[in-house]
C-alpha cells in the first residue's frame, strides 16, 4: 500500500464512518471501558439494550468502534464472541483475506500498512474481553 | 562501582563512586559538553528572536485556515504552540503531517486535568527552535491546509 491508496481507504470509509460513527451515544446502564493509557483514546461501550458506544479518540479507532457497533447488531454472545476472535486474529496476523467483509478488511489492510493494531483493536478487545468474563 | 571482590565480602569504592553502577555514561558526558559549547556560543537575542519569528508567522499565517484554533495562551519566545483543526483529532493531524515528513507531538502532553478543564481530549503541538526555518513554517501551513481540504 502506497500514501494514495491509504488515503483513499480513508476517504472512502475511515473518515465517513469516523464522522458519523454508528450507535455512537452516551446511554445509561452498565458499560465497558476500552481505553488506551499510551495514546488517551477512551471509548465507553453500553451494554444493556441496543448496544452503543461513545467517547473519543483517533478516526481509526473511532471508526473501527462504529464497525464493531454494527457487526454486533443481530448477534448473540457466543456468536459475538466468535466474530471478534475473528478479526481479531486477522488482524494479528494480517489477513484481510480470511474475513468476509470488505470494510473489516480494509481495517486489517491499514494494520499492515502502518500497523496501528491497538487503535483498531481498542474497542474490539473490551468487547471480547466483556463477553469472556460476564 | 566495586574495589574488589571476594567469594563472600566485597567492598566498594568510596562514596559518591560507589554509586556509580557499570560503565560511565562517557558519550552522555561527551554530548552534553558538545551541547553547552553550541549553546554558549549562539547569539541568544538572536535565538529567541529567530524563535519568537517563527512562532508569530505560524500564528498568523494559520488565521488563513478557519479551522484551526490555537490554544490561546502562548509564549512567543517558547516556540512552542498548541492547537487543534476542526473535528479531526490531534492524533490524526500528527499523523497526516508525519506523512508531508513534518514531526509534531499529539496528545495530552502530560496535562491530562488542564485538558479536562479545557474539555479538550488532545491537542497537536508544534515546538519551534533554532534549527527550524521560515520555509518549514510555510510548509507546515501548506500542509495543514491540505489536510483540511481532504479530511472534508
Amino acid at each position: 500500500m502506497n500514501r494514495e491508496e491509504l488515503e483513499r481507504l480513508y476517504k472512502e470509509l475511515i473518515i465517513p464512518e469516523s464522522k458519523a460513527p454508528y450507535h455512537f451515544e452516551k446511554k445509561d446502564g452498565d458499560n465497558v471501558l476500552a481505553y488506551n493509557p499510551v495514546c488517551g483514546d477512551k471509548f465507553r461501550i453500553f451494554t444493556e439494550g441496543e448496544i452503543h458506544f461513545h467517547g473519543h479518540g483517533c478516526a481509526l479507532s473511532k471508526a473501527s468502534g462504529s464497525l464493531l457497533m454494527r457487526q454486533l447488531e443481530q448477534r448473540n454472545a457466543e456468536e459475538a464472541k466468535e466474530m471478534i476472535r475473528q478479526f481479531v486474529a486477522a488482524v494479528k496476523s494480517g489477513t484481510p483475506e480470511s474475513l468476509n467483509n470488505d470494510s473489516l478488511s480494509t481495517l486489517v489492510a491499514l494494520k499492515n500498512y502502518d500497523g496501528r493494531e491497538d487503535c483498531i483493536l481498542l474497542t474490539w478487545n473490551a468487547m471480547l474481553n466483556y463477553l469472556e468474563t460476564k | 562501582m566495586i574495589e574488589s571482590v571476594g567469594e563472600k565480602v566485597s567492598s566498594y569504592r568510596q562514596f559518591p563512586f560507589s554509586l556509580d553502577a557499570g560503565t560511565p555514561n562517557v558519550q552522555g558526558v561527551l554530548g552534553l559538553g558538545a551541547a553547552v559549547d553550541f549553546l554558549t556560543q549562539l547569539d541568544r537575542a538572536a535565538a529567541r528572536s529567530h524563535v519568537a519569528r517563527l512562532t508569530s508567522k505560524f500564528a498568523q499565517g494559520v488565521k488563513s485556515i478557519a479551522e484551526v484554533r490555537l490554544l490561546p495562551f502562548f509564549d512567543e519566545e517558547s516556540g512552542i504552540v498548541s492547537f487543534n483543526v476542526g473535528d479531526i483529532h490531534a492524533h490524526d493531524v500528527a499523523g497526516f503531517l508525519n506523512r508531508d515528513n513534518i514531526a509534531i507531538r499529539a496528545g495530552m502532553h502530560c496535562t491530562q486535568p488542564l485538558l479536562d478543564d479545557l474539555n479538550l481530549e488532545a491537542t497537536a503541538r508544534v515546538s519551534f527552535s533554532i534549527y527550524n526555518t521560515e520555509d518549514e513554517v510555510d510548509r507546515l501551513i501548506s500542509s495543514l491546509q491540505k489536510l483540511v481540504a481532504f479530511w472534508k
